[in-house]
């Protein structure tokens, strides 16, 4: 039993009866799908081949249905399989974030006194620099790679996550099974991780879930704004951020497929995150 | 094909006597097809004009029309003086799109076309590199010592500045001593000359004495040195860093009226100028940190003239018959090097087999829209006066010769890494040599940077990268420092004394002849080696409305609108 | 205070962080090395790092943030004019979603549990999470480049009126209101939805009002103060959103002067224009803060909420 009271067998039988779930679950499991098989769907090879540029920046047509790009290279072929590299690249970081947020949050939650206050100090003042600023300054130092992009991301996420875990094992750490074990002679270590940390683990799937969200996003925007990796590599953002100068020349194909798609796949992922919420927060 | 004849009449029935002569002398072939087509649009023809006469000429056998007779017809023309503008009587103000400035506007710290555009307006050099070769600008002669290390040249005579003051030897000396403690030294590309070696023999005579021979000197203190701009002595002794800002002095054809840094800058006629009264009144100039925004406000009508664009983004442009295209041929081009020493390219057979895999020509077609030259992996572009168009055959496509070396050179399936940096159309280049690689069994990876960090950490250490160079009038600094043994920008880390012993003697060589002998041997011995793959040379692109003639511009960015005459 | 303090610890750390020589980044890859040590002795970044922030507080406190060294002009006053262009858009976008998401809000409750209810708060968590820069080029191709409605540019020509200005910034304006919309919308409507419960509502209508008045005079009052406090609270998205807005329609705001700055390393900008953001979402979290305090009794005196 959980502390709510509610079974698991409820959440799930709740979570199933909520539209939100079921349509952001569709399209988040269509992008997937497109994730993992994306190669071998495609009508094109999403990489071209060199001879294509001379037919660069093709109107739609039955022979490319979404046309072609600056390189001559199929749009749907490439948004097909750009679906993979944010959907790698996102969840890791969110990962990344969640472990160092509990982390983190645990940490401050249990301890409290001054290194609460001192940590907390901290992440206010780094929580009032918009994260994709602080993303640009430290991607900007790093390199474009697409490891520093999941790095970057997961160190802004660490305060935010922790806020909310540090919030949960404050209310925690009163508790008597809390006392218990300080009683037994159980180290902070256990006590954080064994035992409080499984009592909080509904808030943190749900900052999970969330954070997935806003993950993508992020890491959109970052390429978008040109910390991408490979630029051959299809990527949603690079994609916009390569042909959005094209758009006063009513060349709109480049950059629209891949901009519907991104909201697609980013409000699929937000509805099922917001069911997953609304359920834990009953 | 009588079509087409009453079409060239019709076009001849417009053209100004100079752009008459020009097609007749193509369509009876006293001109070939590259020359008519770069000198018609030096002089301003529209590219679909261009092409469709080029295209004639081509496919008659000979040329059976008759002229139209010396009718220069009723269109403005630059030729001809008397003509108001296309924009009637009254004040003509030219309304013109450049570079936002990178940085404070300074002699000393220019080195991006923003300001190279910007100050043209209204500054001068001693020589003026154009794209049709050199010629007087301050300076109306000049001569050399026997063998090329002491050149005097004599000033104009009557050259002023804006505000009245002469321009005299003394203030040649005051600016060249105080370019060389800025980065000018760079441009000037030759450590030939150092502080102390100029000096003012008289009023109007100036001498710089060399430490080493300099053969094409002349240019290195042209404007293809952007900083060697003449400014008078008392702005030398004052000089601080953004002191210009206060006065943009100059001697040039306008003056600056208003300036508002990161938007835009008004000039006005310079009355003092000492060449020929420029045509238009005012030029408004409009700052733009992004190209995209200067070609949209292009298509709107908010702007008459954009001097310099990139084909890559000005696609829209390009496709638009409300747009006069014009192009001159630049030596700008992309340096693909590979590290010849260690790594996979230090096997020679390696380079020529990437040499060999690339489609120059679509390269062209497809990434600067044909505006450009096929290079040959060489740095001495067809642009230049001393290129040697019979030393080497231009390599081509060739696959099969291509995969044949990558399995003699036993290296099918290797892995590279390229990196670059993010400009202009650079990282789809750097696309296209990674699909080339993949057609002969090698993964290029890619990893693009910014400017900064690629200068920094992948430039001069890395086996394969891309660097851009912008245009210069002589190919010196091309040969110099990034391929020599010693050169401080040897990315490809060549070391072939042969090869320093040719370019030395070419840079000493006074000869123009004796220099395009030379050139050759360099050419054949570069395409051979193949430290480097040099698709190809960018041509310089500029924007205007149908029927404008006038507007000149250097590869380096320099814009000239003396002659300017608004059409549409 | 010391928020703010640390904040500019963090910030002479983070543009510190950005790597390569200022000077050569400034006089490109082709200058002498003589040439970039001077550079470099003359803007004073080849002191150690402590001198270098010991200068940099001392600037702060007497509110000089120093030259940009790309530009050779005053931090302070690039700043000035690129705030008063994000401020232009910012307030544009405020005037447009806060009436619009109040009235989505006040809807959603009044109408609670219908399609409507629903269909609004979808839309608003749905609205929330698409990049700025994917609603923007929708945006531009539906009505700058299909319908040919609006420019599709966000700088209106020197001298524009201020209807003209308006009328360039709406399409960038846009992705910001979707972005804000469904907070607000979910806030308003929780707030009435408290005030419509509350025991003062039912006491008016056994009184005898009719419902409208009711809701005019007494529900809309509470429920809006806490709106508006929260309103206060989204300048931090607000900046993230303004950095891709403005990089995609080419607007000379301070997210693009920041997003120019890394670029160019130039240090002394873009510690400016970040600290600068820091300190006003600060300032507008007290605010918040405050108003919330002012509001609420319960938190004034300190009982725990």
């Amino acid at each position: 039993m959980t502390v709510s009271g509610v079974s698991r067998a409820q959440r799930r039988r709740q979570l199933s009866r909520s539209a939100t779930f079921w349509v952001g679950a569709t399209i988040s499991l269509i992008w997937i799908v497109f994730a993992v098989f994306g190669d071998f769907v495609t009508p094109y090879d999403p990489a071209g081949t060199p001879t294509d540029i001379l037919n660069r920046l093709a109107r739609p047509s039955p022979e490319h249905l979404m046309g072609t790009d600056s390189l001559g290279r199929d749009v749907l072929s490439r948004l097909l399989a750009g679906a993979r590299q944010v959907l790698i690249v996102a969840p890791l970081a969110t990962l990344i974030g969640t472990v160092g947020g509990t982390a983190l949050g645990l940490i401050t939650g249990y301890f409290g006194g001054w290194v609460d206050e001192a940590v907390s100090r901290v992440l206010d003042a780094f929580l009032s620099i918009p994260l994709i600023i602080t993303a640009m300054l430290v991607l900007a130092a790093l390199g474009p790679t697409t490891v520093g992009v999941i790095l970057v991301i997961g160190l802004v996420f660490t305060p935010i996550i922790a806020r909310t875990v540090r919030a949960s094992t404050l209310a925690e750490a009163r508790l008597d099974y809390v006392t218990a074990a300080k009683l037994r002679g159980e180290g902070p270590i256990h006590i954080m991780f064994v035992e409080i940390l499984p009592n909080v683990m509904g808030p943190i799937i749900v900052e999970f879930t969330v954070r997935l969200g806003y993950a993508i996003f992020t890491t959109l925007a970052l390429s978008f704004l040109g910390f991408g990796g490979d630029p051959s590599v299809p990527d949603w953002g690079q994609s916009i951020a390569n042909h959005y100068v094209f758009l006063s020349g009513d060349i709109w194909w480049p950059t629209l497929f891949p901009a519907l798609a991104i909201a697609s796949l980013v409000v699929g992922v937000n509805l099922l995150a917001d069911a997953i919420a609304q359920i834990f927060e009953t | 094909m009588g079509y087409t004849n009453n079409r060239i009449d019709e076009i001849r029935a417009d053209a100004t006597p100079a752009e008459s002569q020009l097609i007749d002398d193509y369509m009876s072939r006293r001109l070939s097809r590259r020359e008519f087509i770069r000198r018609g649009s030096i002089a301003g023809m529209s590219l679909p004009v261009l092409g469709f006469i080029a295209a004639c000429g081509d496919s008659e056998g000979e040329a059976t029309t008759t002229t139209a007779g010396g009718d220069t017809g009723t269109t403005a023309a630059g030729g001809d003086t008397t003509t108001t503008g296309a924009t009637g009587d009254g004040p003509v103000t030219v309304r013109m799109g450049i570079n936002n400035p990178a940085g404070v506007i300074d002699p000393v710290l220019i080195n991006d076309l923003g300001r190279i555009q910007f100050v043209s307006l209204f500054a001068d050099t001693l020589t003026f590199s154009s794209a049709t070769g050199l010629r007087p600008a301050l300076a109306e002669s000049w001569e050399s010592n026997a063998d090329g290390t002491q050149w005097t040249f004599t000033l104009r005579e009557g050259a002023m500045y804006s505000d009245g003051t002469p321009v005299t030897a003394a203030d040649v000396v005051a600016t060249f001593e105080g370019i060389a403690t800025g980065n000018a030294a760079s441009a000037l590309g030759t450590g030939a000359l150092s502080p102390g070696g100029t000096v003012a023999v008289d009023d109007r005579t100036v001498q710089f004495n060399l430490d080493a021979p300099v053969g094409a000197f002349p240019y290195i203190v042209s404007s293809d040195n952007y900083n060697a701009i003449i400014l008078p002595t008392s702005f030398w002794d004052t000089y601080a860093e953004g002191s210009y800002e206060s006065n943009f002095i100059g001697s040039g054809p306008f003056m600056v009226d208003d300036f508002t840094p990161g938007q835009g800058a008004t000039l006005v006629r310079n009355d003092n100028y000492w060449g020929a009264t420029p045509i238009p009144d005012r030029v408004e100039v409009t700052f733009f940190a992004d190209e995209s925004a200067m070609i949209s406000a292009f298509q709107e009508g908010r702007l008459d003239v954009i001097p310099s664009f990139s084909a890559a983004q000005g696609q829209a442009l390009l496709n638009d018959p409300n747009t006069q295209v014009g192009v001159i041929p630049t030596a700008e081009h992309r340096q693909v090097h590979m590290n010849t020493q260690e790594g996979l390219f230090a096997d020679k057979r390696v380079r020529q087999a990437l040499a060999l895999a690339i489609n120059r020509q679509s390269m062209v077609d497809g990434l600067i829209a044909g505006f450009g030259d096929l290079g040959n992996d060489h740095p001495i572009a067809p642009f230049f006066a001393v290129f040697n168009p019979d030393a080497v055959a231009q390599k081509e496509e060739d696959l099969d010769t291509a995969n044949a070396l990558i399995d003699e050179a036993d290296v099918r399936g290797a892995e590279v890494t390229l990196n670059t940096l993010e400009f202009a159309e650079v990282e789809l280049l750097a696309q296209l040599i990674q699909g080339a690689g993949a057609q002969i069994g090698l993964t290029i990876n890619l990893q693009i940077d910014d400017a900064g960090t690629y200068y920094d950490a992948y430039w001069l250490d890395s086996t394969l990268g891309i660097t851009n160079y912008g245009h210069r009038g002589v190919p010196n600094v091309y040969l110099g420092a990034p391929l020599k043994s010693d050169g401080t920008w040897n990315s490809a880390k060549f070391n072939n004394a042969e090869y320093d012993a040719l370019v030395d003697a070419f840079v000493a060589e006074p000869d123009e002849a004796a220099q395009r002998e030379l050139a050759g041997q360099i050419q054949a011995l570069l395409a051979d080696e193949t430290p480097m793959i040099i698709p190809y040379f960018v041509g310089n692109i500029s924007a205007t409305r149908p029927g404008t003639t006038g507007l000149e511009t250097t590869g380096m960015g320099h814009v000239i609108v003396t002659e300017l005459v608004l059409g549409g | 205070m010391v928020s703010l303090w640390l904040l500019s610890v963090l910030v002479f750390i983070g543009t510190n962080l950005l790597p390569g020589d200022v000077g050569r980044r400034i006089l490109g890859p082709f200058a002498t090395q003589e040439s970039v040590d001077l550079l470099n002795a003359r803007l004073g970044t080849d002191r150690p790092l402590l001198t270098q922030y010991f200068d940099y507080i001392g600037g702060l406190l007497t509110g000089d943030l120093g030259q940009s060294v790309s530009f050779a002009r005053p931090v302070t006053e690039m700043l000035g004019s690129a705030l008063a262009h994000s401020a232009k858009l910012a307030v544009l976008a405020f005037v447009i979603v806060v009436p619009l998401s109040i009235l989505g809000g006040v809807i959603a409750a009044l109408k609670r549990g219908t399609l409507i209810d629903r269909s609004i708060t979808v839309f608003g968590l749905s609205a929330t999470v698409i990049p700025e820069f994917v609603s923007g080029i929708v945006v531009i191709v539906l009505f700058a480049i299909t319908l040919g409605w609006l420019p599709g540019g966000a700088q209106a020509p020197a001298g524009s009126g201020v209807l003209q200005q308006i009328r360039y910034l709406i399409l960038p304006a846009i992705p910001l209101v979707l972005v804000l919309f469904g907070y607000i919308a979910r806030i308003t409507r929780a707030g009435m939805i408290d005030a419509l419960d509350a025991d003062y509502t039912r006491t008016a209508i056994l009184k005898g009002l009719p419902r409208n008045v009711v809701i005019r005079r007494h529900v809309l009052r509470n429920a809006l103060l806490p709106t508006i406090a929260v309103v206060a609270t989204q300048v931090g998205y607000l900046f993230g959103g303004l950095v891709a807005v403005e990089v995609l329609f080419n607007y000379q705001g301070v997210g693009r002067l920041i997003f120019d700055a890394a670029q160019k390393a130039d240090l002394p900008l873009l510690a400016g224009g970040v600290l600068v953001i820091g300190v006003i979402y600060q300032i507008a979290t007290l605010i918040a803060d405050m108003m919330y305090g002012a509001l609420n009794p319960r938190v004034r005196f300190g009982a725990e909420t």
